[in-house]
């Protein structure tokens, strides 16, 4: 965290509204990237992105400075979207969606660019069959690229934890995958 | 077909999803920002009615203490307890007593104590060997007759008070016959 960042939210932590709106800006991309994956669903990711703010603006009181603070973030984010998938049904993939699948493995361009309703689409055939738990490692670990040490913080398991539910994740895709035709 | 793993390669390369409107979402989000001041004198308000409601807790379990501590019995009272019932005690009537006392005293000079001769005794410790392997010794049961507890210092014996009673008709009926016997010489 750069110090600029820092008085920011030391700002926050003072109540300034207009900090925490820098605060915002700058991290509900990174907010909505693991809501959409996890929800598999546009306008639900976007009252998760909400909540996680709320959340942090009256918490942010107690977040301690030297820790990470998108880690703090994303902390507040995957239990909120446990929380989402536990209380609402999950959505199971259509062949539109495998059609999507098949239509993002077969491109040759690898500089294409998903949009959200592609991404919900693939997420919700991957994902299909794993529990919230494996959803949440593999979305973190696989999709947003964190290390095992930051998932580790996030989700409060320890890294033998992190590697079965990862394991068991892929293995589950894998089989999916070979189903679907792919292999 | 491509392989799984580069399809989960090819995905991890991906950039973040884009919100459509962001600025949208910012908005929303500050709008519904609650203000930190009311929350913080709300939790302050929930502090003191916890504080409250210890204290309240605590004291009445002080009072339910000191109200118990009143009703258990202190050592004079249980003392005074004793006495009371000592002396709701059925005594045994002064003439039931004395009747005892006759019949002890009947019993003692009839049990005339009797020479052992060598006969018996031999007959006797034949007797002991034979019957007594499992017990050596027997202690003979003595029973404490402990005296009549009196019931205040300052009252008199009522046993007492009839002995000397008795006396007292005895001597006047000795009197009586002292004089009724030298009426009669006269």
């Amino acid at each position: 965290m750069t110090e600029t960042e820092k008085h920011i939210i030391l700002r926050c932590k003072d109540g300034d509204k207009t900090a925490f709106r820098w605060v915002v800006q700058t991290y509900q991309r990174m907010v909505f990237s693991l809501a959409l994956k996890m929800m598999a669903d546009e306008e639900e990711a976007k009252d998760v992105v909400q909540e996680t703010f709320i959340h942090a603006w009256l918490g942010i009181g107690d977040y301690d400075v030297e820790r990470p603070f998108s880690t703090w973030l994303y902390t507040i984010a995957s239990r909120l979207c446990l929380n989402h998938l536990k209380r609402g049904k999950v959505n199971s993939a259509l062949s539109q969606d495998e059609q999507a699948l098949q239509r993002f493995a077969s491109g040759d361009d690898s500089q294409q660019t998903l949009e959200n309703k592609e991404w919900v689409s693939i997420v919700k055939v991957l994902t299909n069959g794993l529990s919230s738990k494996q959803r949440l490692v593999f979305t973190l670990c696989q999709l947003e690229g964190l290390s095992a040490a930051e998932v580790e913080q996030i989700t409060g398991m320890n890294v033998l934890q992190v590697k079965s539910n990862l394991y068991v994740a892929r293995q589950r895709i894998r089989k999916r995958l070979k189903e679907l035709g792919y292999e | 077909m491509n392989k799984t793993n580069d399809i989960l390669e090819r995905l991890s390369h991906q950039p973040q999803p884009v919100i459509d409107n962001p600025d949208e979402l910012t908005d929303s989000i500050m709008t519904h920002l609650p203000d930190v001041g009311a929350t913080k004198e709300k939790a302050h308000g929930k502090r003191w009615i916890y504080i409250a409601s210890a204290i309240a807790v605590a004291a009445s379990l002080l009072l339910l203490m000191v109200f118990q501590q009143g009703r258990k019995p202190t050592e004079q009272s249980s003392v005074m307890v004793e006495q009371m019932a000592k002396q709701d005690e059925p005594q045994p009537s002064p003439v039931e007593v004395s009747r005892e006392k006759k019949e002890v005293a009947m019993v003692v000079e009839t049990v005339v104590p009797q020479k052992t001769t060598k006969k018996h005794r031999k007959a006797h410790r034949k007797y002991r060997r034979s019957t007594e392997p499992v017990v050596e010794e027997v202690e003979p049961i003595v029973e404490k007759v402990e005296p009549m507890p009196s019931r205040h210092p300052a009252v008199e014996d009522p046993y007492l008070i009839m002995a000397r009673q008795a006396q007292d008709i005895r001597s006047r009926g000795e009197r009586l016959h002292e004089e009724v016997a030298m009426l009669m010489d006269d």
